[in-house]
């Protein structure tokens, strides 16, 4: 420590060199880098409605919900949403290969085979889960984050007791009615809120076990 | 893979709740599971491969919460809540004879065991309607 006299009244005090606070550098994650392209996954995707099987609609994709498994790092929900809901490979470098015409299973919400509505529980405003439903594939092969010096995921088999369920939130649990201006049909049938594998019933492969206490009734 | 590790990080397991699909759910691993239905307020989560119980899911939450957790005492006082609390809470608000069904009983011990062997705290909560 130092001073350097300035008048008879005022005195500088100079730290020297060694009393000052040393700027600390801090290691910022990801800065001045863009995410990966498969960490944002497409907000909507098409599906079969649920009041017609033979009838494809677009459907969001939960918003918030998807966001909330990025904040805690957790890859896999969203590889499944790629691979399972949106039916295509997620775009990572070397995964191109996984996106093969393998005849086995059905992949994506457009694949459904099966379309239960209600279910059986209460879900935020919906105290009996009325306006949801949710739709069945039975995909043979999944996708993991397993890092290798080829590619960050890899595909596996998934075992064939599995069966995929979809859960949407319907728009307009009714049906909505075709425009009254233009008479041209609905785009948009709900948004996809939830994804995963459940066991299958023994007794049918392609339905959820225990399909008729989990649900209220099945549309096709 | 460096950078994604970089700009990505790791999953650290906690309890969070899923607005949407309207449940808190916690789960140890970042991994292939499978989920089983115990009943309308619990899913047991399982590892793909040995079946094992590596996390659960609470339905429903947002009701449960804002009705029975949200104004009980205990939370009110405490400055933070344990996962635990949240299931015991639960089952006391079942019942007894809800729990006849040993396979149902079983399965909420299994959660309650994961809650307590992690110490999972709660601090992601339902908004307010």
């Amino acid at each position: 420590m130092r001073y350097v006299w300035l008048d008879e009244r005022l005195q500088l005090r100079v730290p020297d060199m060694s009393e000052r606070e040393q700027p600390k550098f801090r290691l910022i994650d990801g800065g001045n880098q863009k995410p990966a392209r498969w960490l944002s996954p497409p907000v909507t995707t098409l599906g079969r409605s649920p009041f017609d099987k033979n009838r494809i609609m677009a459907y969001r994709v939960t918003n918030g919900d998807v966001q909330k498994h990025l904040d805690a790092r957790k890859r896999q929900p969203i590889l499944d949403l790629w691979w399972h809901v949106h039916g295509i490979v997620p775009p990572i470098s070397g995964a191109a290969k996984f996106d093969t015409t393998d005849s086995r299973g059905t992949r994506g919400l457009r694949g459904a085979h099966a379309c239960f509505r209600g279910l059986m529980r209460p879900a935020g405003e919906d105290d009996r889960g009325f306006d949801y439903v949710a739709f069945v594939t039975k995909p043979a092969i999944g996708l993991k984050y397993e890092p290798s010096m080829a590619c960050l995921i890899k595909q596996f088999d998934l075992p064939a007791d599995l069966v995929f369920v979809i859960y949407a939130r319907l728009d307009f649990p009714e049906g909505r009615r075709h425009n009254q201006i233009d008479g041209k049909p609905p785009v948009t049938e709900g948004v996809i809120v939830l994804w995963q594998l459940v066991e299958c019933d023994p007794e049918n492969p392609l339905l959820p076990i225990d399909h008729k206490s989990r649900f209220r009734r099945r549309l096709w | 893979m460096g950078m994604l590790t970089a700009t990505f990080g790791e999953y650290t397991p906690r309890a969070l709740y899923y607005e949407d699909a309207d449940a808190l759910e916690y789960v140890r691993v970042d991994a292939p599971v499978v989920y089983r239905r115990i009943d309308e307020f619990l899913t047991l989560i399982l590892d793909l491969e040995t079946r094992e119980p590596v996390g659960f899911k609470i339905k429903g939450f947002r009701n449960f919460y804002l009705r029975t957790i949200k104004s009980s005492p205990r939370t009110i006082e405490s400055p933070f809540l344990r996962l635990i609390t949240v299931l015991e809470d639960l089952m006391t608000e079942l019942g007894e004879g809800f729990f006849s069904e040993a396979p149902r009983r079983d399965a909420y011990q299994t959660a309650a065991d994961i809650a307590a062997q992690d110490q999972v705290i709660v601090s992601d909560f339902p908004k307010a309607a």
